[in-house]
C-alpha cells in the first residue's frame, strides 16, 4: 500500500519520516479529496504558520544572538527569564512597552512618527517569498510559502531598498546631529552595497533561469549554489552584513561614534520597532542566503532531499541559523570599518569581482559545464528528453516565460503545473529514479563532495578570523627594532 | 592626476556644493570618550576641521585637597586620580616625602614596588586594549582583557587588599610584605600570561579592518610629540626612545632587565604596538621578580606620622599613560602637610594634542585617535 | 493569478502597519507620560545643543549616488537577460530556436561597457570619500 504522504524515500531521515507520517498521519482518505483538501488547507496553515513563525522568529532571534555572542565573549548572556532565558525578550518588549515615550520638541512630528512604520513593515515584507519547506501531498510537491511571485527576488530588493527612506526620515526627522550623520551613512552604505548584491544574485538567476524564489531553489537540487557560485555567496553575504548594518558593517549604529545612530531619538516601542525590525532583517538575509546559495528547504541529497514538511523546515531553519550564527560570528569578531574603506570597498574591489562573476557564470552555462546547469547532466543527456523536461520545468513559473510564450499553447515535453503556489516538481524523484547508475554516483559524488566543501569553507572561515597575520610577527617587529640583540619573549 | 590637481578638483567639488559645517559635541556623556571628558568638533561632512576638549567635568580639587592632608592621609586621595593605575600616584607622593626625609627604603621594599607597579601597568594596558578594541567596534576584546585582568586584579588584591584603589605604596617601602602565595601566584600568572599576548595578537592585530583602522592615522611627527610634551607610548610610538624606567632610573628599575619599546610609525597603530609590547616587558620583569626578590624588611622605619624637612622636589617616573611627575613643597621644618603639591598629568598633557592629531581625519578617526591617547578622566581634571 | 498574488503583499502590508499600530496603540494605553522640559531637548551628550542638526550636511557621495543610478538601471536591463539566459541558449522544442552564444556575447559586450565606465569614473576620482 503506497503511503499518501510518502515520497521514495533517498535517505535515512526521509525513511524515518515517512515511518512516523505512516503510523500517525496517513488516514484513509481518497485521493481526490486529499488533493482538495490539500490545495485549501495548506495555504491557509502555511498563511498561519509563517505569521506565527514571524512572530516568535524575531523575538527568538534577538535571544539567540545574545546567547551565542555571550559564547563567543565567554559569559551566559541572559539565562535568567525562563529556561535559559527563553522569555528574555519578551520581558524586554514588555518593559519597552511600558517605557515613557519621548519625543523631541525640536523634532518633525510627521517624520519622526513615521519612521518605525517605514522601517519595520519592509522587514515583515520580505518574509512573502520567501520558502520554508516543502512536501508531497495528494501527490503533489507543494512548497510551504505564501506566494511564490515570478519576480521572488526583484520583489525583495525592491522591498529592502523602502526601509532606507524609513532610516532618513529617522535620522533627519529627530533634529540629531548623531542622527543626522547615521542617517546618510545608512543611505551612502545600502546603496553602494545594492549595486554588488544584485550583481551577485545575478548569477544565481542565470543558473536558475528565473526569478522566482521557487524555482532557485528548485535549481539546486543537485548542487547547492554554494559550491559552483562560491564568490556570489561571499559577495552576497558581505553585502548582506552591510544591509542589515551588521559587524563589521555597523557604521550607521557606531555606539563609540554616533552614541545610537538614527535612533538616538527614539525611546519605548517605537525605538523597539527599530530594534526588532533589525534583527528581522538579520533572519530575512540569512533566509534569502539560505534559498539563493545553500539549497533552501533541500537537506543534503545523502539526508534524504526533504519529502516531507519537517525535514523540509528543520533543513531550512537549520541552515538559516547556521547563517545567523556566521552574522553573530563575525560581531564577535571583527572591528568597525571606516565609511571611506567601506565604500572603497564595494566600488573598488566588490562590483569588478561581482560582474566578473557574472561573466564567469555565464560562461559555465553556455558551454553547459554540469555545475552551472542547476540539473544533472551534461549537453548530450540534456538534449534527451528525459532531461528536457527537467530543465524546462524549471521555466515554467518564470515571469519571462509568461510574458514571451503563451503556456496554453505548449505541447510536447513540456509539463506546467501551476496553482496557488502549488506546483508538481515531481520530477525531482522521477528525474532520480531515471537516472542511470552512472548519474547516481555522480550524485553523490557531488554530495560528498559538496558537504566536504562545506567543512573547508567553515574552516576557511575559521581560518581567516582566527587573523590573517598580515601584520609581522612580534618577535620579527621587535628584532627589527632593538638590532636584533634583545630577547622579546619575557 | 597629481595628488594636488586631486585636491583642488576635489576643493572645486565641495565649495560647489555650498555645505555647512556641523558642530558635533563628542560628550560629556558619551561612550567612547572614556569618562567626562566633553569635546567640541567641527566637522565638514564626517571630516573634522576642528577639536576644542573642555576639561573640568571631573575637577575634584585634589591637588588643594592634598594641602590639607597629612602625606599619608594624601596617598588614598592620589590614588583616586589615576584609578587605572593607582600604585604609581601613591609612588609619587611616596617619593616625594622619601626625598624631603630623606629615608633609606629597603631594596626588597623596591623590588616589591615594581612587581606591584608592573602589574598595574599591565592591569591598566590590558583596559586599555579591551576599550581601544571596543571604540573600534569589535565588542569581543572588553571581554577578553577583563577576563585576564581578573588575574592580575587578584594578585593586587593579595598584596594590598584592594582590587582598584590600593593605597599600598608608602612613604619607606610598602604597606605589607608580599607572602609565599602570592609569589607562587605570580609565577603562575608570568607563564599564563604571554599565550594571553599571543591570543590577543591573533584576535585584533593581524585583522585587516584593523590594520587599515588604525595605520597612517593620527599621525604627530617626532618633532611634534617631543614639542607638545607627550610622554609615555604616545612619545615612544612616534619614535623617541625615551622611557623613564631606563633613561632616569628610579626604585629597583635599574636591576631589571628590559627594553623600552619603541615604534617608528608615528601612528594609532604605533602606539597600539609598544602597548602591547610593554605588556611583555612588564611581564618579563615580573619573571625576574618571581627568580631574584632579595629578602630584608618590607618597609623602612617610619614614623606613623611623617614630618619632611622644608624644601621642594620634583620626582617623576613612567606611568602607563606617561611622564607622572609630581612637585611637592614643603615651607617649614617637620611639616606634616605639602604647601603644595602639583601632579604633571601624563593624560592631561597627551589629550592636548588631539586636535593637530586628527584635524583632516574622519569622525572614526577621532575616536580610534582618542582611544590610543589612552586618557583617564581623573588624570585630566584630577 | 500573478496580479492576485500581489493581494497577499499588500495583505501582508497591512498587518505589519496593524501590528505596528497596535503596538504603539497599547503602548499608548499603558505608558506613563511625565513630560518635563530637560527630556524634551535634543540629545547632545548632556550638553546644550550647539544649533540645528538641519544644516546643508555634506553626505559626501553625490557622485556615488549618480554611480549607483547608472548601475541601477544596467541592472534592470540584466535581470530579463539572466531569465531568458537559458532559453535564448538552448531553445525551446517547436517554440524558441535557440541563438547559442551570442546570447552570452552581447551580454559580454555591455559588461565590458560598464566596467570601462567605471574604470573612467574611478579614475575620475568619483570613488574617493573626498
Amino acid at each position: 500500500m503506497k503511503a499518501l504522504g510518502a515520497a521514495p524515500h533517498n535517505g535515512i531521515l526521509d525513511w524515518l519520516f515517512n515511518w512516523f507520517y505512516n503510523l500517525f498521519l496517513n488516514w484513509n482518505m481518497s485521493e481526490a479529496s486529499a488533493a482538495a483538501w490539500a490545495s485549501g488547507m495548506n495555504q491557509l496553515i502555511a498563511f498561519l504558520i509563517i505569521v506565527i513563525f514571524i512572530v516568535v522568529t524575531v523575538l527568538f532571534v534577538v535571544l539567540f544572538e545574545r546567547r551565542v555572542l555571550g559564547f563567543f565573549q565567554i559569559r551566559h548572556g541572559p539565562n535568567r527569564v525562563g529556561p535559559q532565558g527563553l522569555f528574555q525578550t519578551v520581558a524586554d518588549a514588555l518593559k519597552l512597552l511600558q517605557k515613557e515615550d519621548i519625543m523631541p520638541l525640536a523634532a518633525e512630528p510627521i517624520t519622526y512618527n513615521i519612521a518605525p512604520f517605514a522601517v519595520f513593515v519592509p522587514s515583515i515584507l520580505a518574509f512573502v517569498v520567501i520558502p520554508m519547506g516543502a512536501a508531497y501531498v495528494g501527490g503533489s510537491y507543494n512548497v510551504l510559502i505564501v506566494r511564490d511571485l515570478n519576480i521572488g527576488i526583484l520583489y525583495l530588493l525592491a522591498v529592502s531598498s523602502v526601509a532606507l527612506i524609513g532610516f532618513l526620515m529617522a535620522g533627519w526627522g529627530s533634529n540629531n546631529k548623531y542622527a543626522l550623520i547615521s542617517a546618510f551613512r545608512n543611505a551612502a552604505q545600502i546603496i553602494s552595497y545594492e549595486v554588488p548584491m544584485i550583481l551577485a544574485i545575478l548569477g544565481v538567476v542565470l543558473v536558475a533561469g528565473s526569478t522566482s524564489m521557487v524555482d532557485i531553489v528548485h535549481s539546486q537540487s543537485v548542487v547547492w549554489n554554494i559550491v559552483p557560485q562560491f564568490v556570489g555567496f561571499l559577495i552576497y553575504l558581505i553585502c548582506g552584513l552591510a544591509e542589515t548594518n551588521r559587524c563589521p558593517f555597523d557604521l550607521p549604529e557606531a555606539e563609540s561614534e554616533l552614541v545610537a545612530g538614527f535612533h538616538t531619538e527614539y525611546s519605548g516601542m517605537k525605538f523597539a520597532l527599530f530594534f526588532l525590525a533589525e534583527y528581522t532583517n538579520v533572519f530575512v538575509i540569512s533566509a534569502i542566503i539560505t534559498t539563493l546559495f545553500l539549497g533552501g528547504w533541500k537537506g543534503p541529497m545523502f539526508l534524504g532531499a526533504g519529502g516531507l514538511w519537517l525535514t523540509s523546515i528543520f533543513w531550512f531553519l537549520a541552515k538559516t541559523y547556521i547563517m545567523v550564527t556566521i552574522f553573530v560570528w563575525l560581531r564577535a569578531t571583527l572591528p568597525r570599518f571606516r565609511v571611506d574603506h567601506l565604500m572603497g570597498f564595494a566600488w573598488k574591489f566588490l562590483v569588478p569581482v561581482a560582474v566578473v562573476n557574472i561573466l564567469v557564470i555565464g560562461l559555465g552555462v553556455a558551454f553547459s559545464h554540469p555545475l552551472y546547469m542547476g540539473s544533472p547532466g551534461n549537453i548530450n543527456e540534456r538534449l534527451t528528453a528525459d532531461a528536457r523536461v527537467v530543465a524546462l520545468t524549471q521555466l515554467s513559473s518564470s515571469s519571462i516565460y509568461n510574458i514571451m510564450f503563451d503556456s496554453e499553447k505548449v505541447e510536447g515535453p513540456v509539463r506546467i503545473i501551476e496553482g496557488n503556489g502549488t506546483v508538481d516538481f515531481g520530477w525531482i524523484n522521477t528525474a532520480y529514479g531515471a537516472m542511470s547508475d552512472d548519474m547516481k554516483t555522480f550524485f553523490w559524488a557531488y554530495n560528498v563532495f559538496a558537504f566536504l566543501f562545506l567543512i573547508l569553507i567553515l574552516f576557511t572561515v575559521w581560518k581567516v578570523i582566527r587573523g590573517v597575520k598580515r601584520a609581522p610577527k612580534l618577535e620579527v617587529m621587535w628584532s627589527a627594532v632593538s638590532g636584533g640583540e634583545a630577547d622579546a619573549k619575557a | 592626476m597629481s595628488s594636488i590637481e586631486k585636491n583642488s578638483v576635489l576643493e572645486r567639488r565641495i565649495d560647489s556644493l555650498l555645505t555647512d559645517e556641523i558642530t558635533i559635541n563628542f560628550g560629556p556623556q558619551h561612550p567612547s570618550t572614556h569618562g567626562v571628558l566633553r569635546l567640541e568638533a567641527k566637522a565638514s561632512g564626517e571630516v573634522i576641521t576642528a577639536i576644542t576638549p573642555h576639561l573640568g567635568y571631573l575637577h575634584r580639587g585634589v591637588e588643594k585637597n592634598l594641602e590639607s592632608k597629612e602625606f599619608l592621609q594624601g596617598i588614598p586621595l592620589l590614588d583616586r586620580c589615576d584609578y587605572l593605575s593607582s600604585m604609581f600616584n601613591s609612588y609619587i607622593m611616596a617619593a616625594c616625602v622619601e626625598e624631603l626625609t630623606e629615608i633609606e627604603v629597603p631594596r626588597r621594599a623596591e623590588w616589591i614596588r615594581v612587581v606591584a607597579m608592573e602589574l598595574n601597568r599591565i592591569a591598566s594596558h590590558l583596559l586599555w586594549w579591551g576599550t581601544f578594541c571596543l571604540d573600534l567596534g569589535a565588542s569581543s576584546p572588553l571581554l577578553y582583557a577583563f577576563r585576564d585582568r581578573e588575574d592580575v586584579i587578584d594578585l593586587l588584591e593579595l598584596i594590598s587588599g584592594a582590587r582598584l584603589l590600593y593605597n599600598y605604596i608608602r612613604p619607606g617601602g610598602v604597606r605589607g610584605d608580599v607572602t609565599p602565595e602570592f609569589m607562587k601566584k605570580l609565577e603562575g600568572f608570568t607563564n599564563r600570561f604571554p599565550p594571553y599576548i599571543d591570543e590577543y595578537e591573533e584576535l585584533v592585530t593581524g585583522n585587516a579592518i584593523f590594520i587599515e583602522r588604525v595605520t597612517n592615522v593620527g599621525v604627530i611627527s617626532k618633532e611634534r610629540a617631543v614639542n607638545w610634551a607627550l610622554s609615555g607610548p604616545m612619545l615612544r610610538g612616534s619614535g623617541v626612545n625615551w622611557d623613564l624606567r631606563i633613561n632616569e632610573p628610579y626604585s629597583a628599575y635599574p636591576e631589571f632587565t628590559f627594553d623600552a619599546a619603541v615604534e617608528e610609525g608615528c601612528d594609532v597603530m604605533a602606539r597600539y604596538r609598544v602597548r602591547m609590547m610593554e605588556m611583555r616587558q612588564s611581564n618579563r620583569m615580573l619573571k625576574q621578580a618571581v627568580e631574584g626578590l632579595p629578602e630584608g624588611s618590607h618597609t623602612a622605619k617610619v614614623p606613623t606620622s611623617v614630618r619632611c624637612k622644608k624644601g621642594m622636589t620634583y620626582r617623576r617616573i613612567e606611568s602607563p599613560r606617561g611622564e607622572l611627575g609630581g612637585f611637592m613643597i614643603t615651607d617649614q621644618d617637620k611639616a606634616k602637610k605639602p604647601w603644595r603639591f602639583h601632579l604633571r598629568a601624563p593624560s592631561f598633557a597627551n589629550l592636548a594634542a588631539i586636535e593637530e592629531m586628527s584635524k583632516g581625519y574622519m569622525v572614526a578617526d577621532m575616536i580610534a585617535i582618542l582611544g590610543s591617547i589612552d586618557i583617564v578622566l581623573g588624570d585630566v581634571d584630577r | 493569478m500573478p496580479y492576485q498574488d500581489y493581494n497577499w503583499v499588500a495583505l501582508f502590508i497591512l498587518a505589519g502597519i496593524a501590528f505596528t499600530g497596535v503596538a504603539l496603540l497599547v503602548a499608548w494605553l499603558i505608558r506613563p507620560s511625565r513630560i518635563a522640559f530637560s527630556k524634551l531637548t535634543t540629545y547632545e551628550c548632556g550638553e546644550e545643543p550647539q544649533y540645528t542638526a538641519w544644516i546643508r550636511y555634506n553626505p559626501r557621495f553625490y557622485v556615488i549616488a549618480i554611480i549607483f543610478l547608472v548601475f541601477d538601471v544596467d541592472v534592470v536591463f540584466m535581470f530579463p537577460w539572466a531569465s531568458a539566459y537559458k532559453i535564448l541558449l538552448f531553445g525551446i522544442p517547436y517554440h524558441f530556436e535557440a541563438i547559442g552564444l551570442p546570447a552570452f556575447g552581447e551580454m559580454f559586450i555591455f559588461l565590458v561597457i560598464l566596467l570601462l565606465g567605471w574604470l573612467f569614473a574611478w579614475k575620475k576620482g568619483a570613488f574617493e570619500w573626498v
